[in-house]
Order: structure tokens, then sequence, then C-alpha cells
């Protein structure tokens, strides 16, 4: 059915104003409900692993640092098949366990990221194989800033190659 | 009435990130993903009580709507994905979680009106007292419009959604909205009060 194209942008303001009456007096918001929803959120979303958004990692391969990347690759998928729990990641908790990775608030006391595993470059908690993404990314984009976690007093493929070793022999540690 | 403020020094409602920026922190996990909800629910809180309204038509049923509908929102998370406008996923949850509550406070109450049996509840606005106060003015002729034909006006020319994203909020094709917008605004013109509106 052919249409004149005007009759969906325009109609007279009197009849949009009738059409705007039909929804009735504005109605407030309700300071009760809004703590359920966000209290319920929080709670939902502090009890949830993050989204690890596997499905852009490839556009990472063949950039600058692709050697460290194509191995930090074959790492992980030797650690994504080893492991039946791996989008679980490994929790801080086993990391300090196993003594394998000081964190930063045993390295540097007075860090504002006591938090954070070294290592966990992403943020999420845990050590694994994307946290070397993540780096090779910064690289890339040249945002890797002080990202020294080998020690040699540079921040390269070699960091991100310390991240992959590091996940290989959590792993090894975890089936032994 | 207070808003609610995680940090009263803060408007999360006037977080300058996008929709998207926003859904990807909530994605990202803690601690940035409750704020980013709050920023979210904050942003889009009104937009939902006035589309739960129009469906529900009391107060607390579409508070109630717009509760289950965030619930139902943020539990898609971590993970969720984008794909249009977020008010253009928010409609027909808001929609049918306002339909729903509707159609349940009338179970409690006995009323099962022929409405209710066919799943069409905004039927009953050409026969509302609230209509039939003022018959033959133009509130009674867009309310007596069938629901489906009235709805896509009021999405164009009262929300402002494009033809493209009230296809995509009804999940219907964009030729449908648009033989809808033609068939109301044909029925308009023809109507003899509703055509005095139009230029000659």
């Amino acid at each position: 059915m052919p249409h004149d194209e005007e009759q969906f942008d325009t109609l007279p303001e009197t009849i949009v104003d009738a059409l705007r009456g039909l929804d009735g007096p504005a109605v407030l918001p309700d300071a009760e409900r809004d703590a359920d929803v966000l209290s319920g959120a929080r709670l939902h979303l502090a009890t949830r692993p993050p989204n690890r958004k596997r499905r852009n990692l490839k556009l990472f391969i063949g950039g600058s640092v692709g050697g460290g990347l194509a191995a930090a690759a074959m790492l992980g998928v030797a650690f994504i098949l080893s492991d039946p729990n791996a989008d679980e990641g490994l929790p801080m908790a086993d990391l300090a366990e196993q003594n394998t990775l000081p964190t930063l608030a045993e390295e540097a006391p007075n860090s504002q990221s006591l938090t954070a595993a070294r290592g966990d470059i992403d943020g999420s908690g845990s050590i694994d194989i994307l946290d070397a993404y993540a780096l090779a990314r910064r690289l890339e984009q040249g945002q890797a800033g002080e990202l020294d976690l080998n020690n040699d007093g540079q921040t390269n493929q070699r960091d991100i190659d310390w991240i992959a070793n590091q996940v290989v022999a959590l792993n090894s540690g975890e089936q032994g | 009435m207070p808003r609610l403020r995680a940090n009263p020094t803060a408007d999360p409602s006037d977080d300058p990130r996008s929709d998207l920026e926003l859904i990807d922190a909530v994605n990202a996990g803690p601690p940035g993903s409750a704020p980013a909800f709050e920023a979210l629910y904050l942003r889009h809180r009104d937009y939902a009580i006035r589309i739960a309204m129009r469906f529900a038509g009391e107060r607390e049923l579409a508070l109630d709507a717009v509760q289950d509908s965030f619930v139902y929102f943020y539990k898609k998370f971590p993970g969720f994905t984008l794909t249009a406008k977020l008010t253009t996923f928010l409609y027909p949850v808001l929609k049918h979680n306002a339909l729903a509550a509707k159609q349940k406070a009338k179970r409690t109450q006995g009323d099962l009106s022929d409405e209710m049996l066919q799943g069409q509840p905004d039927t009953d606005r050409g026969t509302d007292p609230a209509h039939a106060d003022a018959p033959g003015d133009l509130p009674a002729v867009l309310a007596a419009l069938p629901d489906a034909q009235r709805e896509v006006l009021v999405l164009r020319f009262v929300d402002g959604l494009a033809l493209e994203e009230i296809a995509d909020a009804l999940g219907i094709p964009l030729g449908t909205v648009k033989t809808r917008i033609h068939h109301a605004i044909r029925k308009l013109r023809e109507d003899p009060i509703a055509k005095k509106h139009f230029a000659p």
C-alpha cells in the first residue's frame, strides 16, 4: 500500500496534545520502590561474575604484539580445555592460598588498589588468560602504563608472557 | 518525594555516559556495575512509569510493572547486549508487565471482563467513564481508535520514536507500522470532529 511519507512525520498539534492527554496525569516515582529495585540490582550484580567478552578476542590477534598473543592464545586454549570452570576464573582466595601471586596489598600496603591481584589487568578479581589479552590491548594502545609485572623495568610483551606463565603454572598446580 | 541516592553528592541520572557505555560498565562487574545500573534506572524510570501507566491505568499497578521490568532488566546482566535504544528494549517489557498487573488486579477484584479474556486491555478506553464524560470530543475519538493504531500514533507523535524503533519495540514489520499509522490518520481525517484539526 503506497503511503504519503509526510503523514508519518506530522500530525496536528491539537491531536498530539489529545493523544498525550490519554496518558493522564504524570505519576511520581516511589522512593521505596526505587530502593527495592536498586538494592536488588546491587545484590544481583555483586554475586555475578563479570561478562567476559571472549568474542572480541580475535580482534587482537595480528597486532603489533601478535607473536605474544598467539602464544597466549595457545596457552589460553590449553587452560580453558583443561579447566571445567574456566568461565569462573580463578578466585582470589585460591590465588592467595597458593601464594604464587602476591597481591598488591602485600607488595604495596599503601596502594589504593589493595584488593587487586598482581596481574589482574581487567579487574575481574581473578587472573586468567583474559588478563594477558587485556594487557596486550593496552600495549597496542600505548596505555599499559607501569604494569611491569616481571620486574624488568619495562612494560612489554614479556609481561604478557609473565601472565600466561602464571596462568599455566596455576592450572598445572590445580591438576597436580 | 526524595529521590534515592547511593551517594548524596552525586546524581547518577546526570551520568555523562551513554546508555551503551553504562551497559558496558554494568557488564564489566563490580565495583562499577551497581552505580552504572543506578544511573540507567534513574535515567529511564520516569519514562518507564509513563509507559506502564499508559497500559495499567492505575498508579500502584504501574509502579508494580516498572519494578518488575527493572528486575527483569538487571537479571539480564552480565551478558546483556543492547541492539537498539534502551527505551525500545524496555517498552515491550513494560507493556507486558503493566497489562499483566492490570489483569491480575481485575482477577483479584472478580471483575472478569471480555477485554481481559481477549488480552486486549485498552479497548475499554472508549467506554471508560473518564472518556464517556465528554462524548464526541477529540480524546474520545482517539480513544475509540483500535488499540494497535492508537499505540503507533502515540509512539510516533508523543514518544517521538522513529518508525524503525516502533517496529523494534512492537516486534512488527516496518510496513505494518506504516499501515497502522496510515489507517489511523485516515480514520481521523474522516471523523467529523477530528478532521477539523487537519489543514484543508
